[in-house]
């Protein structure tokens, strides 16, 4: 369990010599319970009892980064059951496996669309992460032949997956310097694929039969301090699978079970030979709770809908979306087009936008920061209301736009309409329909 | 090392229901744990699926989920029984669409006509669907409620705005109902709660929380199902232990990455759209969605497939039947058809209580609380008369004597109309029942009942919960 400040404060000098930067021991304390101090701020600190309190005060569930530099994949590091509570924060990691038995243009080709799949969406980046290299002809010189392959397409991030250590250790030089994640010690390898592991500073995987066999190697592994780990529970059943990822998270995050503190990898290309289940699996995991997804193929049809629900599962529910302030053109409107103004939710946004694109009629979207409220909402609290809208559109730069001066705002606001026209003395104020949905027929009747 | 796993100690439970009546009625909710946690509590019914059928062919669907029902598009009850025997729905959204004001703005009659003959046709259980505007809907629904009166349907979305004429209407049809709120647990709970007070049970009641579609909200959805089943299962709120019914059909498809054209980036079109419908359902299944409601058969192919392997569930068989076979249900169902059974043999029965309806809910509408006199039988139901109420003296204590009327109908004796200056709702069933407890034992009055429900226990979200937080519950 977590220690509460005033266990932290028992153990601290209480000498209250600000040298940390706090006025007292005790504020200190509180501090660090929250998490807003570090440890090292305090320098009279015995050893081992730094040692018991960092122990104490380490995450849950260990962040493992696999892969170097910017586009490193930064799995675990999760505080909650449910995204309600606070948030998702590490989005898991979506690979693709590829083995040294395939053929070199499957392979090719698997990588190529792993690499250049990729959408913008709410300024976010959505693509695949991970490529998992699976030595299955036995041979450490053609295991480290698709490394090589592999490297040379431009893959960063990788998975080595091989049982055999000698094969592992010819794949590691391959990927030198990547960082890749080791996959995996058993029971059988443990201590040759810790050495690997710690030889080449590389996350290493534990695969067990069934969580108390994971939860054995995980403690071996750091009794030696092997520390980032990565956990496979070996089954292959979906909902053995589905139990495992919620007892694995529950028993880091209830118990503070540290055995269990670690991110896992789930392979759905292993669980079924069926393509569309097959996403259906890791649209599952997404959600419960998985760190790295190794599907059979990645291509456009399966990982745009699979990106999409990480991107809206791991949205941080205690900040909404927001879309940029700006003058957002639709259908290719002309200086006649109608000129809409809406709050920048997101979700408002994208509804708007989508209806008035469905319409077919050419329009101009003004889009006002609200901080991400919706309408009502931004209304309610006074960032959607006449004077900062009037200041929004006088140096939006609409005017050089358009050649009328009528402005639709949103149903639900119509109370401001008046409020509005003095604002922007010349201007003509319409009420738009108080559902987007009905913005068809609105803009088809549409007059300046 | 054994690892000591803790476990979630879970209060409630999910209501079961049964959904429409005969051979192809089927059961859904009785969760005891979170949603496919079968390792530590009972998910005994799998969730359902219902493909969506509209009353008037559908502009702008993307050629993927046209296609399949290419031949059936502008004819809703040939198009359902296709849906029904070739695609295996579990049931039938049938969408009035075309009586949207914005659009066709059909007549409620016209779509009772449609309902109608919907209903008629299949054998599966029917849910007619509204288009969302309040005013509308209620006109609408009420008149196919009317219409389908005998035929067991389900109506939905009802709306805090209607839920006092559509809840009047499912009350003297014995209809069930699908309670829409705008994706907040508050919200959803008070909307409960308004039924309720206005004498729905609420085994009657479906949680239909707004579904978001994938990259359009879908989270918010996500995350108030799964803040509702909390509540229902580890808080034991019985005012949120109904099932839930996610609609997310449209929300899917009318995006514009489910209609964009096969390209190399973003792969197949139909495969895509089938994905990005099947990955949404994957993800509010998760979350506890009982009812689905789909378009796509392959989608809706694979996600039963998924149901049934996560689940543990046996795959339901799909079960054809030949076209135009007829349905025959009882109207009136549970404690209340039990009752009637009774009356049917000969038994005496007590009206213990009758009330008119309030005359702006359901105008001629009496409700009457009786019992049957059996010392051995100690059940009592809600019946309904169809006619304008007697006065209560009248119709107090009123034994039937053996005939074969179905039912004590007020209505046969015609009297008056004379509407009492005040009413009680009341719940029908076993009054020992999980609602015995409840706080409308211990308020009087109207007034007292509904500053109740302004006030009562509300949830909050964590501090800060993004743009639903709320300094005060709406």
């Amino acid at each position: 369990m977590p220690l509460s400040g005033i266990d932290i404060f028992k153990k601290l000098p209480k000498t209250n010599c600000q040298e940390c930067g706090v006025p007292t021991c005790m504020a200190f304390a509180m501090k660090l319970a929250a998490g807003q101090a570090d440890l090292a701020a305090c320098p009279y600190i015995a050893d081992d009892v730094r040692a018991q309190l960092e122990e104490a005060s380490a995450p849950p569930i260990r962040c493992v980064t696999i892969g170097t530099g910017d586009n490193a994949l930064k799995v675990g590091g999760e505080t909650v059951m449910f995204r309600h509570e606070k948030t998702f924060v590490n989005p898991p990691g979506l690979g693709v496996l590829v083995s040294d038995a395939m053929p070199a243009e499957e392979t090719d080709e698997k990588l190529q669309r792993l690499l250049s799949l990729s959408w913008e969406r709410v300024g976010m980046h959505l693509k695949a992460d991970i490529a998992a290299l699976k030595a299955a002809s036995g041979s450490a010189v053609s295991f480290a032949a698709l490394v090589e392959r592999a490297r040379k397409t431009g893959v960063t991030n990788m998975v080595l997956m091989s049982a055999d250590p000698a094969v592992m250790a010819e794949g590691l030089k391959a990927a030198s310097g990547l960082r890749p994640l080791i996959y995996a010690a058993t029971a059988d390898n443990l201590q040759a694929m810790a050495d690997l592991a710690r030889e080449h500073s590389c996350p290493l995987a534990v695969r067990g039969s069934g969580l108390d066999e994971v939860a054995k190697l995980t403690a071996q592994l750091k009794d030696i301090k092997i520390n980032d780990i990565v956990i496979d529970t070996g089954t292959r059943d979906l909902h053995q699978a589905f139990e495992d990822q919620m007892n694995i998270r529950r028993a880091a995050l209830k118990a503070n079970v540290r055995a269990l503190g670690f991110p896992t990898i789930v392979f759905p290309c292993e669980m079924t030979d069926e393509p569309m289940q097959e996403t259906l699996f890791a649209a599952t995991f997404i959600p419960k709770y998985a760190g790295i997804i190794i599907m059979g193929d990645l291509h456009g049809a399966n990982l745009f809908p699979l990106a999409v629900q990480r991107m809206n599962i791991y949205t941080d529910p205690q900040r909404p979306m927001a879309t940029t302030e700006g003058i957002y053109e639709i259908n290719n409107p002309d200086e006649n087009s109608p000129v809409l103004i809406t709050s920048n939710f997101s979700l408002t946004y994208f509804v708007v936008s989508g209806e008035i694109e469905t319409s077919r009629m050419p329009a101009w979207l003004l889009i006002k920061d609200t901080e991400g409220l919706s309408v009502l909402t931004a209304w309610a609290a006074g960032k959607f209301v006449a004077d900062s809208i009037a200041a929004f559109i006088k140096k939006s730069g609409i005017m050089d736009k358009i050649k009328h001066r009528t402005l639709v705002i949103p149903g639900l606001t119509a109370t401001i309409s008046g409020d509005l026209e003095e604002e922007l003395p010349g201007w003509t104020i319409q009420i738009g329909p108080r559902e987007a949905a009905h913005l068809t027929p609105f803009l088809k009747n549409w007059k300046a | 090392m054994t690892i000591d796993i803790p476990r979630q100690t879970y209060l409630g439970s999910v209501r079961t229901k049964t959904i429409g009546t005969g051979g192809r009625a089927f059961t859904i909710g009785g969760d005891t744990a979170f949603p496919f946690c079968r390792f530590e509590g009972e998910m005994p019914n799998a969730p359902r699926i219902g493909i969506q059928v509209l009353d008037c062919a559908p502009q702008d669907w993307a050629p993927a989920c046209a296609e399949p029902y290419a031949d059936v598009l502008s004819d809703p009850v040939a198009w359902a029984l296709k849906a029904q025997n070739e695609y295996g729905a579990d049931f039938i959204q049938l969408w009035l669409k075309s009586t949207d004001p914005n659009g066709l703005d059909r007549s409620a009659e016209e779509a009772a006509r449609t309902a109608r003959a919907v209903a008629d046709a299949i054998d599966v259980p029917l849910l007619v669907w509204g288009t969302a505007n309040v005013e509308k809907d209620a006109e609408v629904l009420s008149r196919v409620a009317e219409e389908c009166a005998d035929a067991h349907i389900l109506i939905g979305p009802v709306d805090e705005a209607n839920h006092k004429q559509l809840g009047a209407k499912a009350l003297a049809h014995d209809l069930s109902l699908v309670a829409n709120s705008p994706i907040d647990i508050n919200l959803a709970k008070q909307l409960n709660i308004l039924l309720n007070n206005l004498g729905v049970p609420i085994e009657k009641i479906i949680i239909d929380p707004t579904t978001g579609g994938l990259g359009y909200g879908l989270e918010y959805t996500y995350s108030v199902m799964e803040r509702i089943r909390q509540a229902a299962l580890t808080q034991d709120d019985q005012r949120l232990q109904c099932p839930f019914l996610c609609n997310l059909a449209d929300e899917v498809w009318k995006c514009k990455e489910a209609k964009m054209p096969s390209d190399e980036a973003m792969g197949d079109a139909a495969e895509r759209g089938i994905l990005m419908e099947a990955v949404t359902a994957v993800t509010l299944l998760g979350a506890g969605a009982g009812l689905l409601v789909m378009r796509h058969p392959e989608a809706i192919r694979q996600v039963r497939t998924y149901i049934a392997q996560l689940g543990g569930f046996e795959m339901p068989a799909v079960v054809t039947r030949p076209t135009g076979s007829k349905k025959t249900g009882a109207a009136v169902s549970g404690e209340a058809s039990a009752v009637a059974e009774r009356l049917r043999e000969g038994a005496l029965c007590e009206i213990v209580k009758i009330m008119d309806m309030p005359i702006e809910l359901a105008p001629g509408y009496a409700v009457a609380l009786i019992k049957a006199l059996d010392p051995d039988d100690e059940r009592t139901g809600l019946l309904l008369s169809s006619g304008a109420p007697a006065a209560e003296e009248e119709q107090r204590p009123r034994a039937a004597a053996p005939s074969s009327e179905p039912a004590p109908r007020a209505a046969e004796t015609k009297p008056a109309f004379k509407p009492l200056s005040s009413w009680e709702p009341i719940a029908a069933g076993d009054e020992s029942g999980p609602l015995k407890n409840d706080w409308r034992d211990i308020v009087r009055g109207r007034d007292e009942k509904l500053q109740h429900v302004t006030t009562d226990l509300h949830y909050w979200y964590s501090e800060g919960y993004g743009s639903e937080r709320r300094k005060k519950p709406a």
